[in-house]
């Protein structure tokens, strides 16, 4: 009896679990979003609270700017954009969640995910609906794999190579330190090293872990004697090997990689070393869009924007620029449609677009190419 | 040649650190697993007073003084209702204590770790420096000795020295004797956190950043050093940490270098095999 009993609620639910697909196939029509539009609608997630809440409010930030600027100025042929972000927590399952909101919200554009790990989902999900997007700051390759998939940022790796070239360009006698126990230290790391070998230079490597990230006398000994050593670590460890650095009396460059700006909060004016690093963004530039982009983030928020605000400053931007450049007109026009109009034009020989973090121009892989700067630390 | 003198200044942070729990497990018959948060609490004391006073001075001093209060503190409201429970009871008690401060130090100070402050270094000193040794290396090398020699001397040479000797070998005729084994206790504890400011002192010298769990991984560093050496022997954790130091830094400084933490306590693992004891503890002989 209960066996039946179980056979048939079984049934049951598979039955409603195949209506429920019906239902979606019939009302699923991808256009069906984007037909009441009345502006361009451009989506994204990022974390807005939690622990990486910083960075998420960074890029809503510096994409709200964009949204206001290109509003201000006429928008596309009249027709003006909403920008709206969804706060994920950096969690990916959020991210998917968000993007089906927005979505059925009539997004037909997107900036992805501030962080790599949602933007992966995110990702996912806008490969099916053949939706395009431009990250502003998610650096894992897995995030641009899609054919609709752009980012702003540089790859982990790029970092490493570009490392590399500059220090054999301008330094003698080269040492590295990094973490062995974290992918983004290793990635830009190995990179660094394949490069290095390309270009046939030695160099002297250090390493330490997660267990070992607090005293660094035995590294900087073995390295002391460097002309630069080259950092392709997080900040707080940056900070420490500095002191070792003036401890053990040596005057090597540190060279460090984005995000080493926060170091200077971990050092103090004993630390004479020149310190400096690669970062596609110089909130002291004195460049004419760099320093508008500036002043308009200081006026309507109090603060300077830092490296995440403006890559979603650009980010969104870019976007606005290859739908010009593309000539889409039509305000309700569906997300696969704009993705193909869109990628033809980016991906099109002489387009370039330079914002806030540079000139940058896109190929099929999505990765972005462009110059990064290389910058002191004003201590 | 540099590797060891490194070796030997973070031995000696380790030797005093392991000082505290050897003489705690000698005297008191536990492992005060918490002896690594008070170097943590006396790191954070130095911060704090630094930034009020700018003295360095009245840094060390604060820290030496918190450390010791808090060590009294600890054992007279963590440890004391618990003498003559099963060890395991206090082991745990110890382990809480531990947890209870590094939280208490992520509430109040945040968990990411902070710079103690520019006011907070050492001199140079020519002489020293252009040999390529650190002033810390240097000064927590020297001091290190001198504690450990005022250390033995305390005890070898003085009637409350004599009274924690007594009352480790046997407290039950020490209490006949007329021993206050509760006042020798408490002396203890108090001696062990101060010899835990110290080491907290020697630490921000080499690694200026204070954060809450600063003191766990030294903390085991150098229990492991004490059952190396012997744990209850006060030579033996001298030895032990000095012992463990060099280790590490010639470790580090060796193609080893990823495998440095699982050395170090793979020597623990080995000792024990070959001296149950510790290289210089003593042989208990159960007597039948």
């Amino acid at each position: 009896m209960k066996k039946t009993l179980s056979l048939v609620l079984v049934l049951a639910m598979a039955l409603l679990v195949l209506a429920g697909c019906g239902g979606n196939g019939e009302t699923g029509s991808v256009d069906g979003y984007t037909a009441n539009n009345t502006e361009y609608f451009i989506g994204g997630t990022g974390p807005l609270t939690g622990d990486a809440s910083s960075y998420g409010i960074s890029v809503q930030n510096g994409a709200n700017i964009a949204i206001e600027e290109i509003n201000a100025a006429g928008g596309l042929n009249g027709v003006n954009f909403k920008f709206d972000i969804k706060d994920d927590q950096a969690a990916a399952d959020k991210a998917s969640t968000a993007y089906d909101q927005l979505f059925e919200a009539g997004m037909q554009i997107a900036i992805g995910s501030v962080t790599s790990g949602s933007c992966e989902a995110f990702a996912t999900k806008a490969a099916s609906d053949s939706l395009f997007f431009m990250t502003p700051s998610a650096s894992a390759e897995i995030c641009i794999q899609a054919p609709n998939a752009f980012r702003v940022c540089f790859g982990d790796p790029d970092q490493g190579v570009l490392a590399a070239q500059e220090l054999v360009a301008n330094y003698e006698t080269i040492g590295a330190i990094y973490d062995e126990s974290d992918t983004y230290s290793t990635g830009i790391y190995e990179a660094f090293e394949a490069e290095m070998a390309n270009l046939g230079k030695e160099y002297t490597v250090k390493t330490f872990n997660a267990e070992n990230n607090k005293d660094f006398s035995t590294q900087v000994e073995a390295l002391k004697d460097c002309d630069v050593i080259f950092l392709p670590i997080y900040y707080t460890e940056a900070g420490l090997i500095a002191k070792a650095v003036v401890a053990k009396g040596s005057d090597a460059v540190l060279f460090g990689c984005d995000g080493l700006d926060g170091v200077a909060g971990q050092i103090d004016e004993t630390v004479t070393n020149q310190i400096k690093y690669i970062t596609p963004f110089d909130v002291n530039s004195t460049d004419a869009t760099v320093s508008a982009f500036v002043t308009a983030y200081e006026t309507k928020y109090g603060s300077k924007p830092d490296q995440f605000a403006a890559d979603g400053y650009d980010a969104v931007m870019a976007i606005y620029e290859a739908m010009k450049a593309a000539g889409v007109n039509d305000v309700t026009i569906a997300p696969d449609a704009l993705c193909e109009a869109v990628t033809a034009a980016i991906t099109a020989e002489g387009f370039s677009y330079t914002g806030a973090t540079g000139t940058m121009s896109w190929d099929a892989s999505g990765a972005a190419t462009k110059v990064p700067v290389i910058i002191e630390l004003n201590k | 040649m540099i590797t060891l003198i490194d070796g030997l200044s973070l031995g000696s942070i380790y030797a005093l650190i392991a000082l505290g729990y050897t003489m705690v497990y000698g005297i008191a018959k536990m492992l005060n697993f918490a002896h690594g948060d008070i170097i943590m609490v006396g790191a954070y004391a130095i911060m704090v007073t630094l930034a009020a006073t700018v003295s360095p001075i009245a840094a060390i001093v604060a820290a030496i003084v918190i450390c010791t209060i808090l060590g009294i503190l600890v054992e007279k409201l963590a440890y004391k209702p618990l003498r003559g429970a099963s060890p395991l009871a206090v082991l745990i008690t110890a382990i809480g204590v531990s947890y209870f401060l590094q939280g208490l130090a992520q509430l109040v100070f945040g968990s990411q770790p902070k710079p103690v402050g520019s006011a907070w270094k050492l001199p140079a000193i020519e002489a020293i420096n252009s040999l390529g040794i650190t002033t810390a290396a240097a000064v927590t090398l020297v001091c290190g000795i001198i504690i450990m020699i005022a250390l033995t001397l305390f005890i070898n040479c003085t009637r409350t020295g004599s009274a924690m000797l007594a009352v480790s070998e046997d407290r039950g005729a020490a209490i006949l004797m007329g021993v206050n084994v509760n006042k020798i206790i408490s002396i203890t504890f108090a001696i062990g956190s101060a010899l835990a400011a110290f080491a907290g002192m020697f630490y921000l010298f080499q690694i200026p950043n204070t954060e809450p769990t600063l003191g766990a991984m030294p903390g085991i560093t150098a229990f492991t050093a004490a059952v190396i050496g012997g744990i209850g022997s006060i030579p033996g954790a001298m030895v032990g940490g000095v012992l463990l130091g060099v280790i590490e830094k010639f470790c580090l400084a060796s193609p080893l270098a990823p495998y440095t933490v699982a050395i170090k306590f793979s020597l623990l693992i080995l000792i024990l095999l070959v001296k149950p004891t510790g290289l210089l503890g003593k042989v208990v002989r159960e007597k039948v």
